[in-house]
């Protein structure tokens, strides 16, 4: 009576033992993505930190030097575009001309002596140099989650119900040290 | 058999040699540098003065008693290729310095060879030590730095951040704290009263963990953080 009981039973104990495997292989996915996407709005509240700085730093370089208006627009541009990127992919091209403009738009002020030793000015370069490097800071901290959860769905046994539950591999964003690196600001 | 077993002994020493050149291409970024007992001043580049660091030390050691924040200072002769920002960070997070729930740490970098200057803020500081007020520490300490009297340098721009985590808090903060407890005093009030011991019963508990000190104090001699972390706040510059 007793040998015949330990067929089922072990069956139900190894498909118990699966399940288990499975749901909390799952419940860790869950926290990966989940702080993958945290970790992506970070990056996103960087950048619009950003992009709420940057209107006061061109009024700003305005009230000296009005007539530069190709470098006004070229930011004002700039800064459209990275609004409305929503993808790593989309962000990664829009940071580059933002970049380009931006350091256009500080280098005017190597023309205008007055506005160089402005304190207002002085003031909105280092909040802009430190939002510059928290951005960078968001990203770098992204993209080590990020590379910890494409690990993770892709290394075995993982893999095998990643793919089936639509875990999909996620984008990195560019390792361009000049993204990274703040720009040039010299005093 | 032989030969088999040959191949798999030339293929696992080949994998050793290969994973041994890997690893250290991976670790030939600067290494992040251990905290001296002291945590507070770190002058490995050897330019302060024993009265300067005597002065940081003892002056940190009070500040940060009971959970007030951490302000540390860091010299270094070199940082290799690694970017400022990103070795200051990396410095700032692996120390833990400040706490881990007020994240109310600082961090004085200075790197002699590229002459470099960085006050790394950590998160719940950033409010009151803003980018713009840490660049101005640094643009007025940096004619002290550049002429070469780096303690004197230092310690203007320790004794500017310390100055300035000193003002009081103002007004509004107080007004909203105080509003915060009225709130909290009153729901308490009617919670117990509909509840009778409702929360008691169901064993409430915050959950507040034994480790929640965050290695604040100094008991066995040496000083450590207490795990606040940092997210780039700060302002770096040259003298």
């Amino acid at each position: 009576m007793k040998k015949k009981n330990i067929v089922p039973v072990a069956i139900v104990a190894v498909i118990v033992i699966i399940a288990i495997w499975l749901v909390s292989g799952y419940n860790g996915l869950i926290k990966l993505e989940e702080s993958t996407d945290t970790a992506f709005a970070d990056v996103q509240v960087q950048l619009q930190r950003r992009s709420d700085l940057i209107p006061n730093l061109v009024n700003t370089v305005k009230g000296y030097a009005a007539h530069e208006t190709e470098v006004f627009a070229e930011v004002s541009n700039a800064r459209a575009k990275l609004a409305g990127a929503a993808t790593v992919d989309e962000m990664n091209a829009a940071e580059g001309e933002m970049n380009s403009a931006l350091s256009r738009l500080l280098a005017i002020s190597e023309s205008y002596p007055e506005l160089k030793s402005n304190e207002n000015f002085l003031n909105l370069q280092d909040e802009l140099a430190g939002t510059e490097n928290r951005v960078g800071t968001a990203r770098r901290d992204y993209n080590q989650t990020v590379q910890k959860y494409n690990v993770k769905i892709r290394s075995f046994p993982t893999n095998i119900f990643a793919n089936m539950l639509g875990f999909e591999k996620k984008e990195l964003f560019a390792a361009d040290e000049n993204a990274q690196s703040v720009p040039d600001v010299n005093f | 058999m032989n030969m088999n077993n040959r191949v798999i002994r030339h293929a696992a020493v080949l994998t050793a040699v290969f994973m041994m050149i890997f690893s250290i291409c991976a670790y030939a970024k600067t290494d992040i540098p251990e905290p001296t007992e002291r945590l507070y001043v770190n002058d490995y580049a050897n330019v302060l003065d024993k009265e300067t660091e005597n002065y940081i030390f003892e002056k940190s050691k009070a500040y940060s008693a009971d959970g007030g924040p951490q302000v540390a200072v860091l010299t270094m002769k070199s940082i290799g290729e690694t970017s400022l920002e990103e070795f200051s960070i990396d410095t700032a997070r692996k120390w833990g310095i400040g706490g881990d729930k007020d994240n109310n740490g600082v961090l004085i970098l200075l790197v002699m060879d590229s002459r470099d200057i960085r006050i790394e803020v950590g998160y719940g500081l950033e409010g009151v030590l803003n980018d713009g007020k840490c660049g101005r520490f640094i643009r007025n300490a940096s004619s002290a730095l550049s002429s070469g009297d780096y303690s004197g340098g230092i310690k203007q721009i320790y004794d500017s951040v310390i100055g300035e985590l000193e003002k009081p808090a103002n007004e509004g903060n107080v007004a909203v704290t105080l509003f915060t407890a009225v709130l909290i005093i009153a729901l308490w009030i009617i919670a117990s009263r509909r509840g009778g011991g409702h929360y008691r019963r169901g064993g409430y508990y915050r959950g507040y963990g034994p480790g929640s000190f965050g290695g604040f104090g100094g008991f066995g001699g040496g000083f450590s953080g207490g795990g606040g972390s940092f997210g780039g706040g700060g302002a770096s510059g040259k003298f």
